[in-house]
């Protein structure tokens, strides 16, 4: 991924407890931050998929491990790409991106799980994925969309 | 996230309302988990999403255990009445190919009745 910003500079920091309840609130504020910045209705549904998904994976895989059940989010819009750029913070065990981006078709059930299903469809509908695992034990999934208007209708062209 | 299940045909119509996300997939599970319980021999069932503005991975977790089940009994299930937004999760995931998918009841009841 390249061109990231300083984290100082996200237009929204979050920090939620572990409750698969209060994932629709991360959802919300960055899809408001999307609509803000003209992105359009049909992205705005894929950017609040993908927050959804890494959201949903840190409660199930990574807030487990960790004390204090919680995690964080951070999102902003990067002028310079014309893009939303989501940040999820845990301090879970961590993977291998790589690999994720390896997959290019999951195997269909029932022969097997869809484990791994959330993030090939982040994968999917986000521009660019990656991911960090910090020296502090803290881990972030970060992902990028970038902003593409509705388009205009004849009348207002 | 609620189920309400009625019958039409001798087919069970189980429409889903509210986010199919991961706290709706939670609430769900315990429907899916008591209906798997029933005699399912031969179990026709249609899942209607007209009030489900929603789904994420979790939820497709949820129906692939059903289907799976409703499957190993010998009956069939399919899906109805999604959204634009609904019917592309289950696009980027090959799910389309996995489930039936029809725009309206009406359709689904035809096609699960047909001999």
């Amino acid at each position: 991924m390249t061109n990231l910003m300083p984290n100082s500079q996200a237009d929204l920091c979050l920090s939620l407890r572990a409750d698969p309840k209060l994932v629709v609130i991360a959802c919300k504020a960055v899809r408001n931050l999307a609509e803000i910045h003209g992105m359009n209705e049909r992205d705005c549904y894929r950017l609040e998929l993908a927050t959804d998904e890494v959201c949903s994976n840190a409660i199930t895989h990574a807030c487990e491990r960790d004390e204090h059940r919680n995690y964080r989010l951070e999102a902003a819009y990067d002028e310079v790409d014309d893009s939303i750029v989501v940040w999820v913070y845990d301090r879970g065990e961590g993977f291998d991106i790589e690999r994720v981006k390896e997959v290019k078709e999951l195997p269909k059930p029932p022969n097997c799980p869809v484990g791994g299903l959330g993030l090939h469809l982040v994968r999917k509908v986000t521009d660019d994925i990656d991911y960090l695992c910090g020296k502090n034990g803290e881990n972030c999934l970060i992902f990028r969309k970038r902003v593409i208007p509705e388009p205009k209708l004849a009348a207002e062209a | 996230m609620e189920v309400e299940r009625m019958n039409r045909d001798e087919c069970d119509i189980l429409r889903l309302k509210g986010r199919l996300d991961l706290a709706g997939a939670e609430a769900i599970e315990g429907f899916f988990k008591e209906y798997r319980m029933e005699p399912m021999q031969g179990r026709r069932v249609i899942v209607n999403f007209a009030e489900v503005p929603y789904i994420s991975s979790s939820g497709l977790r949820v129906l692939v255990s059903a289907l799976n089940d409703v499957k190993e009994q010998g009956g069939e299930m399919v899906l109805c009445e999604m959204n634009v937004g609904v019917e592309e999760v289950f696009e980027f995931s090959g799910l389309n190919d996995v489930f039936k998918i029809y725009r309206e009841e009406d359709d689904a009841l035809q096609a699960v009745s047909a001999p």
